[in-house]
C-alpha cells in the first residue's frame, strides 16, 4: 500500500535574475498513517518550504522545479487550484508556529471552527457547532462550550494553539503538517500540546509531519526523523537510531551542542559547530556542510556527497560513510 | 565582601486600564517582592515562563522600567534614590544584552559607530581612539576587524548577537543583564554565543544575570538559579542543587517538561495541567496551587514564605521536596558525582 505521504526527489527554487536559487534539493520523505516524522533543520534549511510545497502553497517567485508529492498514492503536483483546495484542510491539516497570526481576529473561535467543519463536511450549523465543542473538549480546551464565543485576543497562547488545531482537525484530515507548533509556547504548555499530538496519532491514525529545530521534541514525539541542512536531507532514520548514534557530522555536531539536564557549569564550554548556517546565496560547493565539518576531506569541497544507505531505512549523505561502507 | 548587586523586596506594578475610558481599574504586580543577590563574576540565571516577570525584573534593575518599591543596591549604592543623570552614569557599569539581535541594533549605524556610541555618550575616550577601541571589542567577541565598516544587516543572527555583546562591553561593565540572549539563534550557533559569555566572565570577572527559559542550557552555565512564578521567587539556590534535587513542585514540573534529546529519557515525566494564570488575577494562597500536583487545602489559603532549605537554597512551598523528579533522576544519575547530594536523597536515588 502507498504510504500516506510520499515525497520523491522534491526540488524548490526561487527564480532570480541570474539564475535559480535552490532552496530544497532532491528531498525524499515518507509519512505513514499513524506515524510522526520529524523534519529538523535550522534557518534556511528548507523545512517550512517543504511543508508549503506539500500544500501547493510555495510563495512566488518560488516554485517546485522537480519531483513528486503523493498523498495516499495520488500525485498532488499539477492539481488545479480548485482540486488542491479540496485537499488542503480536508485531507491535510496545517498548524503554524504563530497561532495568533493564523486566526482571524474579528471572528469568534466558534465561528472559525464551525466554518472549517462546514467547508469540508455537509452538516448543519447546529451539528457543526456540536462537533466544534466536542473537538475543543477533546483538545483539552478548558471550558470548551464557553470558549466558542471568545475572540482570539481573549485566549492565551496555548488556547490559541488549541483553537488552531481544532480548525486544522475540523475536517478530520489524514495528514497534519505541524510547523514549529510549540515554539511560541511555554515549556509546560508545550508538553501538553505534544501529548495531544501523540493522542491524535494513536486514536485517529493521523500521520504527522512535525517541523522543528528542537531535537528534544524529536526524541519525545517522533518515530522517524529527517535532518535537513541547506535544503538537503543529510540524515534520515528512526529517531532512536539517529539520536543515539548520529551518522552525519552535522547531526553529530548539532546533538553535541545541545545542553542536557544533568550537566553543569563544571563541564566546561559547550561543544560547538564552528561558523554559521549558510544563506541560499552563499551555499558552499560540494558538500554544503564542509566548511563547518570537523572531519572533512579535501574532496568534500569539490564533489557532491553520495546518499549512503545504512540499513533499516537509515541513511546519510556523507562521503566518509561511503568510504567506510566500502572498507567494511 | 559586599555583593555586586543586592535587590530587596522589589515590586513593579502596572496599572490595569479599562479598555474604553482608560481609567485605572486595578493593578498588576508583574514583580512582587523579589530578593536577588549577584556577586562579582557570578552567573545567576533567572528562569520562568511567560508572565513570570523575569523580563520586567531585568529591566527594573537598570530602571529601564521604574520599579514601584523595594531597593536595588549596586556596590552598596541605592540606585532607586539616584536622579536621572546619576542613574545614566551608573548604567555604564550595568549593561543589557537583548534577545533580538535584529531589533536591538540601529540598522543605519555602521558597526564601528554602534560600538563606539556608548563610549562617546559616557565620555570614556576621545574620538581619536575609536578605531583602536572598536578593533579590540570586535576581537574580544570573535569578529574580524573588517566588521567595523559594515552594517548590521550584513551579519547572521549569531554575528549580530556578538555585535550586541561587544556594544554592551564597550563601557567595561561589571554586570551584564542578558535577556534570552540566545533564544532567537540557530541551535548550532547558540553554543558559540553561550561559550563567549562564559569566556567574558572568566576574562573580565563579569557578573551576568542570564534571563532564560531553557533549563538545560541554564544548568550548563549558571552558578545559581532563581525560579520565578507569577512575579515571585519560588526556588533559588546553587544551580547544581536546584536542577538535580528541585524542591519546589513547579521547578520539578519545569524540569520534567524539558524535552531531552536522549532517546528514552522522557519516561516518567510529569505534565502540568493548565497554563500560567494571568498576573492580573493571581490565585489566592500559593500562586502555584491550582496547577500543583501535591497541593493541599492549606495551599489555597496560606501563601508560603521563601525560606532557607538544605544546601544554601530557598524554597517557597509548604511541602518542599515532597514531589520527586521521577524519570529525570535516573537520567541524571551518571552525572550525579557529587556525594553531597546523597545525604538528603533518601528516595532511592542512592545506588
Amino acid at each position: 500500500m502507498a504510504p500516506l505521504l510520499r515525497i520523491r526527489d522534491l526540488s524548490v527554487a526561487f527564480r532570480e535574475r541570474d539564475g535559480d536559487l535552490v532552496a530544497v534539493r532532491h528531498l525524499s520523505l515518507e509519512v505513514a498513517a499513524g506515524e510522526v516524522v520529524g523534519l529538523v533543520g535550522e534557518s534556511g534549511s528548507g523545512k517550512s518550504l517543504t511543508a508549503l510545497a506539500v500544500l501547493g502553497l510555495v510563495p512566488p517567485p518560488g516554485r517546485i522545479t522537480g519531483g513528486s508529492i503523493a498523498l495516499a498514492g495520488r500525485e498532488l503536483r499539477g492539481l488545479a487550484e480548485s482540486e488542491y483546495r479540496a485537499v488542503r484542510g480536508a485531507r491535510i491539516g496545517l498548524v503554524f508556529q504563530e497561532p495568533g497570526a493564523a486566526l482571524n481576529p474579528v471572528l469568534t473561535i466558534g465561528t472559525q471552527i464551525v466554518e472549517a467543519i462546514r467547508a469540508h463536511r455537509d452538516v448543519s450549523r447546529r451539528e457543526a457547532r456540536r462537533r466544534a465543542v466536542e473537538l475543543l473538549a477533546r483538545l483539552a480546551m478548558p471550558d470548551a462550550e464557553a470558549r466558542l464565543a471568545s475572540y482570539p485576543h481573549e485566549l492565551s497562547g496555548g488556547q490559541k494553539q488549541r483553537a488552531l488545531m481544532a480548525i486544522a482537525l475540523a475536517a478530520e484530515p489524514e495528514l497534519l503538517l505541524a510547523d514549529e507548533p510549540t515554539t511560541a509556547l511555554d515549556v509546560t504548555v508545550q508538553a501538553q500540546v505534544l501529548d495531544l499530538l501523540e493522542e491524535l496519532r494513536c486514536e485517529r491514525g493521523l500521520g504527522i509531519l512535525l517541523i522543528t529545530h528542537d531535537l528534544g521534541i524529536v526524541a519525545r514525539s517522533c518515530d522517524r526523523v529527517a535532518v535537513l541542512y541547506a535544503g538537503e536531507v543529510v540524515e534520515q532514520g528512526t529517531t532512536e537510531s539517529v539520536l543515539a548514534a548520529p551518522a552525519h557530522p552535522y547531526t553529530r555536531g548539532l546533538l553535541a551542542s545541545v545542553p542536557r539536564l544533568g550537566e553543569d557549569a563544571g563541564d566546561g564550554p559547550l561543544a560547538t559547530i564552528p561558523g554559521t548556517v549558510p544563506s541560499l546565496r552563499e551555499r558552499p560547493s560540494g558538500c554544503p556542510f564542509h566548511p563547518r565539518c570537523d572531519v572533512r576531506r579535501s574532496d568534500c569541497s569539490t564533489s557532491e556527497p553520495p546518499w549512503v544507505e545504512l540499513g533499516a531505512g537509515r541513511g546519510a549523505r556523507c562521503v566518509l560513510l561511503a568510504t567506510e561502507a566500502k572498507a567494511g | 565582601m559586599s555583593p555586586l548587586l543586592e535587590v530587596r523586596g522589589l515590586r513593579k506594578e502596572f496599572a490595569v486600564l479599562s479598555p474604553l475610558l482608560k481609567r485605572r481599574v486595578g493593578t498588576v504586580a508583574a514583580v512582587d517582592g523579589v530578593d536577588l543577590t549577584i556577586e562579582p563574576g557570578e552567573i545567576v540565571a533567572l528562569v520562568g515562563e511567560s508572565g513570570s516577570g523575569k523580563t520586567t525584573l531585568g529591566r527594573s534593575l537598570l530602571r529601564l522600567i521604574e520599579p514601584t518599591s523595594g531597593s536595588v543596591r549596586f556596590r552598596g549604592e541605592d540606585l532607586l534614590a539616584l536622579d536621572a543623570e546619576a542613574m545614566r552614569r551608573r548604567r555604564r557599569a550595568m549593561q543589557m544584552v537583548f534577545q533580538d539581535p535584529y531589533g536591538s541594533l540601529n540598522p543605519r549605524l555602521r558597526v564601528r559607530d554602534a560600538l563606539f556610541e556608548p563610549v562617546r555618550v559616557h565620555r570614556l575616550a576621545p574620538a581619536s581612539e575609536r578605531d583602536a577601541i572598536v578593533a579590540r571589542l570586535l576581537a574580544e567577541v570573535g569578529l574580524p576587524a573588517e566588521a567595523a565598516a559594515r552594517y548590521p544587516h550584513e551579519f547572521s543572527g549569531g554575528q549580530r548577537q556578538r555585535i550586541g555583546i561587544a556594544r554592551a562591553l564597550a563601557t567595561s561593565p561589571e554586570l551584564l543583564i542578558a535577556d534570552e540572549p540566545v533564544s532567537a539563534l540557530d541551535v548550532s550557533v547558540r553554543a558559540q554565543v553561550v561559550n563567549l559569555l562564559l569566556e567574558l566572565r572568566a576574562r573580565r570577572n563579569l557578573a551576568i544575570l542570564f534571563i532564560a527559559h531553557d533549563l538545560a542550557l541554564v544548568g550548563r552555565i549558571a552558578d545559581r538559579i532563581v525560579v520565578l512564578y507569577l512575579g515571585r521567587v519560588v526556588e533559588e539556590g546553587p544551580a547544581t542543587r536546584v536542577l538535580r534535587r528541585p524542591e519546589h513542585p513547579y521547578t520539578v514540573a519545569l524540569l520534567s517538561a524539558v524535552p531531552s534529546p536522549t532517546p528514552g529519557a522522557a519516561d516518567g515525566r510529569l505534565v502540568l495541567a493548565g497554563e500560567p494564570p494571568s498576573p492580573a488575577h493571581p490565585p489566592a494562597g500559593c500562586r502555584f496551587h491550582p496547577r500543583c500536583p501535591i497541593a493541599e487545602a492549606r495551599c489555597s489559603v496560606d501563601s508560603p514564605e521563601l525560606v532557607a532549605s538544605a544546601g544554601g537554597r530557598r524554597v517557597a512551598c509548604h511541602f518542599p521536596g515532597r514531589l520527586a523528579p521521577a524519570g529525570k533522576a535516573r537520567d541524571m544519575e551518571p552525572f550525579d558525582r557529587n556525594d553531597v547530594m546523597r545525604k538528603d536523597a533518601g528516595d532511592g536515588a542512592t545506588q
